[in-house]
């Protein structure tokens, strides 16, 4: 076979396996079985670990819901230090170097014969019937129970067919006491679980292994840069030495056979450490795809294997700087949204982005989802896109010859197009701060309200001048064009206008004229139409009181 | 004592190490199922070229039509259903043929390869596109109570209108999976996640041309059924075992999510038209209804769905004069099937929006209406002629329906609350939410309408040191009726249950079972857990008195894990067990039960087809958006009736559980098809079902209070689907939020509201009002 030379070139090096802690086992996972592509979840199951469900391979039901034992190498808090995933959608080789636990893992993190205090809670309560969801629930669960923020929002991202809710709350409530008044004879509760850290420990000490896999990489004829500073031009000092290992992950021949027999390029997922070896891997490999959280792009590597190649974003630290600056908030390209909520929770100046935010999916995407995938995949409707424009957002483009700055306005070119060319990636995002005295709020319409995909959603902005009248006016919208967009001329007929004006009266007619929405299985274009009126209204009648010059 | 024991699995759940159908260690060559789906809705097929499949890596067999030994057939009572299309593709995205290989990822990969070729037909795709072809299945329904034409043209008041509810997929989190080997002796064994088991059985032996004792059919437990896996499993087991048998190796099946939502049926649309007449008090007088279902492509359960709707459309009311007639359409779309109530909320959701119209019609609180129409004594004969019993209506007491209404009135504040839900929409700021209560009564007949069904089997073992194994007909499915078994037999052997095993499901060991299903699985295999251990506790009671040296006056009762005479006496069970042992007793014993007085006509549609009726009502608190239609389900009441619970704590799980189904029906779980016949809900991205945040954290949920039910396993009732009808109670808060936005009183009282009420649906209803 024709690709059995590429085969020969793989066992020619010393290493063929990804490392990953999974219950405290380590496992070196061999390349030629894993690939590039095979979710965590078909991994677990291949190695008989049963016990997480596969309930629909989307991402969206949560039944295959595991803790990943967060790294520690970003230079913001993540809001817990287990954080909650769907399997289904992470490629397991993502995860080099990573502890994971499991469902049938955790019983053991307590005292011998006792089970982890989420399992205990849902046995009292009855809160599994059929219970193939119970172990993603249980693992969602553990994770906020050690955040010690357990509520209904642990579990948004879980379906349960049978219960109704009702007992599971009801064992949430009864962890909520628990953790209040924690029992002495649980050593572990109300801190971290001592044999955890062992967990990380020994995934750490695994990760000085992946040296193996750079030394691959190198085999293979690609000049990629270390993390021990013998590479050339490694300007970026690693903060943690073992966890920065560039590493190649991939597979031959390839796991499903291409039609046209050609093996093509290799299967691969490159994890560059660093800016400038993503934009060499991208240089060498032109049709690769960046891969952030993979929230989106995972449901390709769930349900038909995905892309041959991919670069994956998430291990590089300048795409993962959170802070503010005097005038803005400079979010990094692969932030984990669920950090970027964290940070949120205490500045009321970014609400529609908070209030967002609660509306992205639920936690076990947030957790994985970024803002450089939102505006990669630039759905029409990706969640973030609507406020980015009303809060006039500066998306910061870096590219192998430095960076430059987009306008969130002239970000969205066309269906899924956007002003990032291919050898480009989002490197951070810039949100002024909202001026003292405008008013901003963000909405999303949906079927279902709470974890679901958009209708219609928007984010508004007004502001006036002394005399009141409107100098500032930005009507944003999701669903309602091939792009997000905002309603310039609605915006323009706005501005000199009182504000103790109608101001729906003058934008009415404009706003109506200035969308088509298409009918779909979500929505027709008449609701559409009625919703991008409607929500304006929604935001004056609970806000306009608000505003002052 | 034991009296909510939790699930006899949960701890297995919540560790991961309960196992599931398709979790089960499979063989070294085990092959892989995957589907070739049609393009088209309805199509001549021509030719179907599996060659290159045949040839792809990993392939052993690529499954047509031409492969079947048996019957291609997989219909569950008229035999409309084949398992492989031979000529007519009948819906889209139906199988083709089926590829088993090594891995799922080369059957994938092979079943891109198979190529078909196909004359597109047209496509008939809803109620209407069928009643313009006149394409229906089987015959014309009819049910008649007395000159309902003459009722409604004497009634002072009288309407039209139209109501219409769409389907409803059942999404049990584990999808369809089966996995069968056949052994040295030609056994075909099957483990499938089935309702039903012997019917699966039944299947595969038709399929394959065996006999029913060559197959072999197990289910461990289900992720999930609520009727989705009664009839809807048989064919995926076929399968598995039509490739185990051509290829010699073990076979698994498990689809994945996309290929289960657009391969199985879900709940029957309806689309009803009705003429009602009533006094000026809001008694109704007469009902002439339509309802007309939409079966899909094959028959499957539709017939006795129907029926159930038909049966149901009196819900907790006295219909003096009735003419129901009932059709199925016969449309190119999955073929719709059993969902928890089997037809019975379509029928409710008739019956509901009837009162609700009188109310809106003639301005009386629409509660007042429901209880004045509710069954009373000389109003007690319902519209098919079962008379409800003094169980239900006591001549010196409030019947059991108005014990509920009053004592959920009371324990859901409704007085007080309805007030300040006037007040509220009154004093709303900025006038764009508005507030909205209802109660609403649910009446559910138990028993299968086709009396041979109502039996049931079990099989108790007993070991010789004491330890105790279950095996009975009904199946597991997260509803807890293996942990309500476990408690039956503890409380007829007297000993903890802790000592007893409830064995997966076998058709080895109880054969000729009924479906799970109809909410009957309590009823029917407790009673014959409770008659196998009752032959087995006297077995033990006559050993007993030979060791106790007693005499034949002497009562004796098991109790506490020992057999205590009532002079004081006593010996411990495994005592008693080993003495049987040795004196050579037979410590294993068979138990049947059927249900006794059930009758049922099938030419007249009449008889007396329940053992009794279920009861509860909900009352739900509403708010909507008018904005928006977006709305929150504030609070929730419920009084249910389960007569004596076998285990509270799961009465109350199925009921919660079955409030938030009938919930996501009624609301957010709307099926899309494109004017292609394709499904374009087919992933939980797209087909919403509810989450926790649907759910209000005020949700307060009361088992009725002194409710024995005569002659029923230890006086408990039926849970499983009666609760699910309770949702309408938020459906019709709904309307009554959505009324108080504008003009209340509309044409002759309806408030049209799309079912589900999804937020544009209420908005176009606000916006109609």
């Amino acid at each position: 076979m024709h690709f059995a030379v590429y085969h020969s070139a793989m066992n020619s090096t010393a290493n063929n396996a990804v490392q990953i802690t999974i219950n405290q086992h380590t496992h070196a996972l061999q390349l030629s079985t894993l690939g590039h592509n095979e979710t965590l979840l078909k991994t677990l199951h291949r190695l008989g670990l049963q016990g997480t469900k596969e309930g629909c391979g989307d991402g969206d039901c949560g039944a295959c819901t595991v803790a990943w034992c967060a790294p520690q190498k970003y230079d913001f808090a993540l809001p817990a230090r287990y954080l909650a995933i769907n399997s289904c959608l992470v490629p397991t080789a993502q995860l080099a170097g990573s502890a994971i636990l499991t469902v049938e893992g955790i019983a053991h993190l307590g005292e011998a014969n006792s089970l982890h205090p989420v399992q205990q809670a849902m046995i009292d309560c009855a809160g599994s019937q059929c219970g193939y969801c119970t172990p993603g629930f249980v693992m969602s669960l553990f994770c906020d129970y050690h955040a010690d923020s357990l509520s209904d929002l642990s579990v948004e991202g879980n379906l349960c067919r049978c219960t109704g809710y009702t007992s599971i709350r009801l064992a949430i409530e009864k962890l909520k006491l628990q953790r209040a008044n924690p029992i002495p004879r649980h050593p572990r509760e109300g801190g971290d679980p001592g044999k955890v850290s062992d967990v990380l420990r020994r995934s750490t000490h695994l990760n000085l292994n992946l040296q193996g896999e750079f030394e691959r990489s190198t085999n293979l004829g690609f000049r990629l840069r270390g993390n021990d500073g013998n590479a050339d031009g490694n300007t970026v000092a690693p903060k943690n030495p073992v966890n920065d290992a560039t590493l190649l992950i991939n597979d031959n021949p390839p796991r499903h056979p291409r039609e046209d027999g050609d093996p093509g390029s290799l299967n691969s997922l490159f994890l560059p450490t660093n800016l400038s070896d993503a934009f060499a891997l991208k240089q060498i490999h032109p049709d690769a795809l960046w891969l952030a959280g993979g929230t989106d792009l995972g449901l390709a590597f769930s349900q038909s294997g995905g892309a041959a190649q991919h670069i994956a974003l998430d291990r590089i630290s300048e795409l993962q700087r959170l802070e503010f600056s005097d005038h803005a908030l400079h979010i990094g390209g692969t932030v984990p949204l669920a950090g970027l909520l964290a940070l949120l929770k205490t500045h009321r100046s970014f609400e529609p982005i908070t209030r967002m935010l609660h509306w992205f999916a639920a936690q076990q995407v947030r957790n994985r989802a970024t803002i450089g995938g939102n505006l990669g995949t630039a759905s029409p409707i990706g969640d973030l896109l609507p406020v980015l424009l009303a809060l006039d957002a500066q998306i910061v483009l870096a590219r192998p010859t430095g960076e430059r700055t987009v306008a969130a306005a002239d970000y969205f070119l066309s269906y899924r197009q956007t002003a990032c060319n291919p050898d480009e990636l989002v490197l951070r995002v810039e949100i002024p701060k909202l001026k003292p005295g405008r008013i901003s709020q963000s909405y999303k319409i949906g079927k279902r309200g709470s974890d679901d995909i958009s209708i219609v959603s928007s984010c508004f902005q007004l502001g006036v001048d002394a005399a009141g009248r409107v100098n500032f006016a930005r009507l944003a919208y999701g669903g309602v064009a091939a792009v997000p967009m905002r309603a310039l001329a609605a915006e323009s007929a706005l501005l000199s206008v009182s504000a103790s004006d109608d101001l729906l009266a003058i934008a009415k007619p404009i706003l109506l004229s200035t969308f088509q929405p298409l009918s779909d299985f979500r929505g027709s274009a008449a609701y559409r139409q009625q919703l991008i009126v409607n929500l304006f209204d929604k935001f004056l009648r609970q806000h306009l009181a608000n505003i002052h010059g | 004592m034991d009296k909510s024991s939790p699930h006899e699995s949960a701890r297995g759940h919540v560790t991961g190490s309960a196992r599931y159908c398709a979790e089960l260690p499979a063989p070294v060559g085990t092959l892989m199922l995957y589907p070739v789906m049609s393009p088209h809705a309805h199509a001549e097929l021509l030719s179907i070229d599996t060659s290159a499949a045949r040839c792809a890596p990993g392939v052993h067999a690529v499954l047509t039509a031409a492969d079947i030994p048996g019957e291609n057939d997989t219909g569950p009572i008229v035999h409309d259903e084949v398992l492989l299309p031979t000529q007519l593709i009948s819906f889209h995205s139906q199988a083709i043929a089926w590829i088993a290989a090594e891995t799922e990822a080369q059957a994938q990969f092979a079943a891109g390869l198979v190529t078909a070729s196909m004359q597109p037909l047209h496509a008939i795709l809803s109620i209407e596109a069928a009643e313009a072809a006149n394409c229906f299945h089987g015959q014309t329904q009819i049910l008649q109570k007395g000159d309902a034409l003459a009722a409604v043209a004497a009634s002072l008041h009288v309407v039209q209108g139209e109501v219409r509810c769409g389907e409803q997929d059942h999404f049990y989190l584990e999808t369809q999976a089966s996995f069968a080997s056949i052994d040295g002796e030609g056994q075909v064994n099957v483990v499938c996640s089935t309702q039903h088991p012997s019917e699966t059985q039944h299947i595969v032996a038709r399929v394959l041309g065996l006999k029913y004792h060559q197959v072999s059919v197990t289910c461990l437990r289900m992720g999930g059924g609520f009727g989705g896996k009664e009839t809807q499993a048989n064919g995926f087991a076929a399968l598995a075992a039509l490739a185990a048998l051509k290829t010699g190796r073990a076979v698994k099946v498990k689809l994945k999510r996309e290929h289960d939502m657009k391969l199985t049926g879900k709940r029957h649309a309806f689309r009803m038209r009705y003429t009602l007449g009533f006094s000026a008090e809001g008694l109704i007088a007469g009902l002439q209804a339509e309802l007309i279902a939409d079966a899909g492509w094959s028959m499957d359960l539709s017939p006795p769905v129907l029926m159930r709707a038909m049966v149901h459309v009196d819900n907790a009311y006295y219909l003096p004069a009735v003419a129901l007639t009932g059709k199925l359409a016969r449309t190119n779309k999955t073929s719709a099937t059993a969902f928890r109530g089997f037809g019975g909320p379509q029928g409710l959701l008739l019956a509901e929006e009837l009162v609700d119209r009188i109310a809106r019609y003639l301005d009386i609180p629409a509660e007042e209406i429901r209880a004045r129409n509710f069954y009373r004594p000389g109003f007690e004969v319902t519209h098919y002629g079962q008379t409800l019993t003094a169980t239900d209506l006591p001549i010196d007491a409030p019947s059991r329906m108005k014990r509920i209404w009053t004592s959920l009135q009371q324990q859901g504040d409704y007085a007080t609350r309805q007030i300040a839900v006037q007040q509220f929409n009154r004093q709303e700021v900025g006038n764009y939410k508005k507030r909205g209560l209802a109660m609403t009564p649910v009446k559910f007949g138990i028993s299968f309408n086709k009396v041979q069904y109502n039996q049931a089997g079990a099989l108790v073992l007993i070991y010789a040191d004491g330890s105790v194994q279950i095996n009975h007909g009904g199946t597991e499915m997260g509803q807890g009726l293996h942990t309500k078994m476990r408690t039956v037999a503890a409380r007829v052997l007297g000993i903890s249950e802790r000592h007893i095993r409830v064995m997966p499901t076998n058709t080895e060991k109880v054969p000729n079972t009924s479906a799970t299903a109809a909410s009957s699985g309590a009823d029917l295999n407790g009673q014959a857990v409770k008659a196998a251990c009752e032959t087995l506790r006297d077995r033990l009671h006559l050993q007993a008195r030979v060791q106790l040296g007693l005499n034949e006056s002497e009562q004796l009762h098991s109790a506490d894990n020992a057999i205590h005479a009532s002079s004081g006496g006593q010996i411990c069970f495994t005592d008693a067990v080993l003495a049987a042992y040795n004196a050579r007793v037979n410590l294993s014993a068979s138990g049947f039960y059927a249900t006794p007085g059930l009758s049922w006509n099938m030419q007249s549609n009449t008889g007396s087809p329940f053992f009794y009726f279920s009861y509860g009502a909900a009352l739900s608190e509403v708010e909507v958006d008018g904005l928006t239609g977006e709305w929150k389900l504030l609070r929730v009441d419920i009084v249910h009736d389960v007569g004596d619970s076998l285990n509270p704590q799961i009465d109350k799980g199925q009921i919660e559980g079955a409030f938030a189904q009938g919930l996501g029906w009624l609301t957010m779980e709307e099926v899309v098809w494109d004017s292609e016949g394709r499904l374009r809900t087919f992933a939980p991205s797209t087909y919403k079902i509810p989450t926790i945040c649907e759910i209000p954290a005020q949700f307060n949920t009361h088992l009725l209070s002194s409710a024995t039910q005569p002659g029923t396993i230890f006086g408990s009732k039926a849970v499983g689907e009666p609760p699910l009808m309770l949702a309408l109670s938020v459906r019709m808060a709904l309307k009554d939020a959505i009324a108080g936005f504008g003009a209340k009183q509309t044409h002759a009282g309806s408030l049209a509201l799309a079912c589900p009420a999804t937020p544009e649906a209420i908005l176009s209803a606000v916006v109609g009002s």
